[in-house]
């Protein structure tokens, strides 16, 4: 599965940070999946995934001030084949939506699949509980065929292009708006 | 050709240009104003715009370069074009950063303007006092689900819904539920419009709860709306509980809130987000400037370029015209006045290259005519001269160089003084062309006579006066022919005729003469007496004797008036004069000496006659000589050149008297003489049998140490071949 085009200028301004900014890799913000499995529960397959969430101090005093953020998980599953590209069996792509209520101060996360929000005290809080994914079914068990070889990677992220316009050419150049997890990838046992 | 055809027209390519910037710009500058599906475009329009401007920026940068070679190689036009480049930069660039500059200005205090301490205050005021409302109605509500616990404490757990909703009669709009602390649920009244599993509260709610406090919490809910969380702990005899009610907040004070929150937290987003707004309009505002500035200068470029194409086409063909590339024709692309101008100058290379042409065939003409005239001059026998009016001298040919033995073909433009200074000899006849031509403006015909370098020449002139269209004297032309043998031929033929009359009107009578008187001698001798016959035999002696004498003399000279014939045979000049030399021996008194060039070609002659011309030479030289005086004379053949043929000629000097001047002109004529002895036609009989011959003998002017004369006689073998097979 090729990257949507809409991801190209998202692409395009993630070199330009990475260009503009050398010291990335030394900073102490960005998303990282500890880890990640996918297991058979009953009929389905679900995802189980511990995933350390950092922001920067640019998103949590945007989200403090009223900028809703969405973070997006991106799941992919792939069957391996000897003599041809493998086979994307799966290609989720969720988004959560994480905003500021000031008025009852209390952060609420929305995940735009389902419509019931979660309504968390504080941002600490409101990370752990999106950082242990549980169960979250992904496909049906069936798709999966025994005998197969199949492999997985997982991605989460901070999705620029939902920012509000005028925070988006700042963010396109501001490293600490990229935080995007490494690729987490792992082979699914039989 | 082809790819020319489809390339589209520049006008229809500027305004798609244009036409897409002002669109994408257009689509970027909305999408700033308001978010709306626009919004999604925007890092796609940023993008586009970008690249525009990368691309806008590459054309603006090639074409700077292109006109700093053009300039650096002084390509015609390419001055007119940076100038003019110039300036429109400078007009585009200046009143754009002037509005750039003023609506960066005022869009920062236009979006500064938008926010205000006392908005700032009333906004956090607006939320305190909501939250205050909202706070009083929790609190209230906290205590009513307190009193409902303390209803519930010590109530055993079958009992708890019985008693709950005995309580819940009383807040009926409340979700109560009961769970235990290991989450258990025990209890859950009243509807869930969302789910069938009851809304248990979060850790850390149920970790305050664990310390002993109670929770009451305001939270939104999924659909519309806002409820109070209210969650207090409920002892028990043998497990504790929790107790949590869900109230909805009045609509009308949920409605009320919410706006309050909406508003608070738009304006706290829109102040956060005051300093991205502020750039992300300058950055738009900037991309509009950029790509309209970089649109204009690639857009001026592109028509000066048009516009100066013509200016640099013209330099070129005004280059070309100065090197002489007549045929340089310029492309008529417009119909203004550099079209125009174009054609005109298309219609003057033409008219020049017609002109040039024209000139040319006339000039080829004129060569053709000069070349032809050349050629007749040069072929005529007849000398031709002509002067300009200042007697310059102007034109000549080959055969005046001959007639006048001097090169005067090489002193062409020289006034008649420097022909005279080069060739001292043309003094006499320059002098009367001069005066002839001095005299008068109409033809003249004359015969000159003048002292040439071999010998006097007579010619025949004849002038022609040159005057041009206007009327205006402008000089001359002399054509002059050499009748200095046309005279003496005639002379000759005078003498042929004398000759033979006397040879035929007194040669006749002499015999009767010469027999009547020996008669007379015969008949009277023997009746005379002796005195008398002795008187009569002196007197027919005499008469005999002198008869005799008439009678070789009429002889010699009717030998040399008849017509000879000659055996014409190669003749080794060397060896004949060898050998007629040999009959003079010193003894003879006469010192012949010889100076015999080696090699000579033989000449076409006949022999007997040509040795007869050096025995008359030598008798002549021998009889002109003083008796008392040792006779010496040198005989000397050398090789000359003229005029592409070879002669021999043979010079021979004595030391005799000499010719006397006045008889030079006339020496080889019959009976002119200064000596003593002879018949007078030694010379005249010599130069009849060289001419015979081809030859040619002259009196040799430079010798003054007696008599000298110069034979020449044409060489017959080429010379080469001559030399060659002796040498062989």
């Amino acid at each position: 599965m090729t990257p949507s085009l809409s991801c190209i200028p998202r692409y395009f301004g993630c070199l330009l940070g990475l260009l503009l900014a050398a010291d990335i890799v030394a900073a102490d913000f960005g998303f990282r999946i500890v880890h990640a499995e996918l297991a058979l529960e009953r009929s389905d397959i679900v995802l189980n995934a511990d995933i350390d969430y950092r922001f920067s101090e640019p998103a949590i005093d945007a989200l403090r001030n009223g900028v809703p953020l969405t973070l997006f998980l991106r799941l992919r599953l792939k069957r391996e084949r000897a003599y041809w590209w493998d086979e994307t069996v799966l290609n989720e792509r969720r988004k959560f939506l994480i905003r500021y209520h000031p008025l009852a101060k209390l952060f609420q996360l929305r995940d735009e699949s389902s419509n019931a929000p979660q309504n968390f005290a504080s941002l600490n809080a409101l990370l752990d509980a999106m950082g242990a994914v549980r169960r979250l079914p992904v496909l049906p068990a069936d798709r999966l065929n025994k005998g197969e070889h199949y492999w997985a990677t997982l991605l989460v992220g901070l999705d620029i292009e939902s920012l509000p316009l005028p925070l988006r050419p700042v963010a396109y150049v501001t490293p600490a708006w990229y935080l995007d997890s490494p690729t987490f990838q792992w082979h699914l046992a039989d | 050709m082809a790819s020319r055809r489809l390339k589209p027209p520049l006008g229809l390519t500027i305004l798609v240009l244009f036409v897409a910037i002002v669109g994408s710009l257009h689509l970027m500058s909305s999408a700033t104003q308001d978010s709306s599906q626009l919004g999604k475009m925007y890092s796609w329009l940023l993008l586009i715009n970008s690249l525009g401007s990368v691309l806008l920026l590459g054309l603006v940068v090639a074409n700077v370069y292109s006109l700093l070679r053009q300039l650096k190689k002084k390509v015609a036009g390419s001055r007119l074009t940076a100038r003019m480049v110039f300036l429109f930069i400078l007009l585009t660039l200046a009143p754009a950063s002037i509005v750039f500059y003023y609506s960066m200005q005022f869009l920062q205090r236009s979006i500064d303007s938008w926010f205000d301490v006392r908005i700032d205050r009333a906004m956090e005021d607006a939320l305190e006092l909501g939250r205050a409302a909202l706070d009083e109605r929790m609190r209230g509500l906290l205590k009513q689900t307190e009193q409902t616990a303390e209803q519930l404490e010590n109530v055993p757990e079958s009992m708890i819904a019985i008693t709950l909703s005995e309580v819940s009669d009383t807040s009926d709009e409340a979700e109560l539920t009961v769970f235990s602390k290991k989450g258990r649920i025990v209890l859950s009244s009243g509807s869930h419009p969302d789910s069938i599993v009851p809304d248990i509260p979060s850790e850390g709610i149920l970790l305050q709860l664990k310390q002993g406090k109670s929770y009451v919490g305001l939270e939104p809910v999924a659909s519309e709306g806002m409820r109070v969380r209210a969650v207090v702990s409920v002892a028990a005899r043998d497990e504790n509980y929790y107790l949590q009610a869900l109230y909805p907040v009045p609509l009308r004070l949920a409605d009320l809130a919410e706006t309050v929150e909406s508003a608070y937290v738009h304006y706290k987003e829109l102040n956060y987000l005051r300093s991205s707004l502020k750039s992300s309009f300058a950055l738009t505002l900037s991309l509009v400037l950029l790509l309209s500035l970089l649109a204009a200068i690639w857009a001026a470029f592109v028509s000066i370029r048009r516009i100066v194409a013509p200016v640099r086409r013209l330099a070129q063909g005004t280059r070309a015209v100065a090197d002489g590339q007549y045929e340089k024709r310029l492309p008529v692309k417009s119909r203004d006045e550099l079209g125009a101008l174009a054609e005109s100058f298309n219609a003057m290379t033409m008219n020049i290259a017609k002109a040039r042409d024209e000139a040319h065939r006339s000039r080829v003409e004129v060569e053709r005519q000069r070349a032809y005239l050349e050629t007749v001059l040069a072929n005529l026998s007849s000398g031709v001269m002509s002067f300009d009016a200042a007697l310059c001298l102007q034109t000549t040919n080959h055969a005046a160089d001959t007639i006048l033995h001097a090169e005067i073909s090489k002193l062409l433009n020289t006034p008649l003084a420097a022909l005279v200074a080069a060739y001292p000899h043309l003094a006499e006849l320059m002098e009367a062309v001069a005066q002839r031509l001095a005299q008068g403006k109409t033809a003249w015909r004359e015969e000159i006579s003048f002292m040439g370098p071999h010998g006097r020449q007579e010619l025949l002139c004849r002038g022609t006066p040159l005057f041009s269209e206007e009327g205006e004297w402008q000089g001359a032309v002399v054509v002059f022919d050499d009748v200095t043998a046309l005279i003496q031929a005639q002379r000759n033929a005078a003498w042929g005729e004398v000759a033979q009359r006397l040879a035929h009107e007194i040669k006749n009578p002499l015999t009767p003469i010469q027999l009547s008187a020996e008669r007379l001698k015969h008949k009277l001798s023997k009746d005379l007496g002796k005195s008398e016959a002795e008187v009569l035999d002196r007197s027919t002696r005499t008469i005999v004797q002198q008869v005799e004498a008439m009678k070789s003399m009429v002889n010699a000279f009717a030998e040399y008036a008849k017509p000879s014939i000659i055996q014409l045979q190669l003749v080794d000049l060397t060896a004949l004069i060898e050998e007629v030399a040999a009959l003079y021996p010193p003894q003879s008194g006469l010192d012949l000496e010889l100076s015999l060039e080696k090699n000579l070609p033989g000449v076409s002659g006949d022999p007997v006659r040509l040795r007869q011309v050096l025995h008359n030479m030598i008798k002549n030289a021998v009889e002109a000589m003083d008796p008392n005086k040792p006779g010496k004379m040198s005989m000397q053949t050398r090789l000359v050149q003229e005029s592409n043929q070879h002669y021999v000629e043979i010079l021979l000097r004595d030391n005799g008297p000499g010719i006397l001047p006045e008889q030079v002109d006339r020496v080889f004529e019959p009976y002119v003489t200064s000596k003593t002895k002879g018949t007078g036609l030694g010379l005249a009989i010599v130069k009849k049998i060289i001419e015979e011959h081809g030859g040619a003998i002259r009196h040799d002017g430079s010798y003054h140490e007696g008599a000298g004369f110069v034979i020449r006689l044409p060489a017959m073998e080429p010379v080469e071949q001559a030399w060659g097979s002796r040498h062989g």
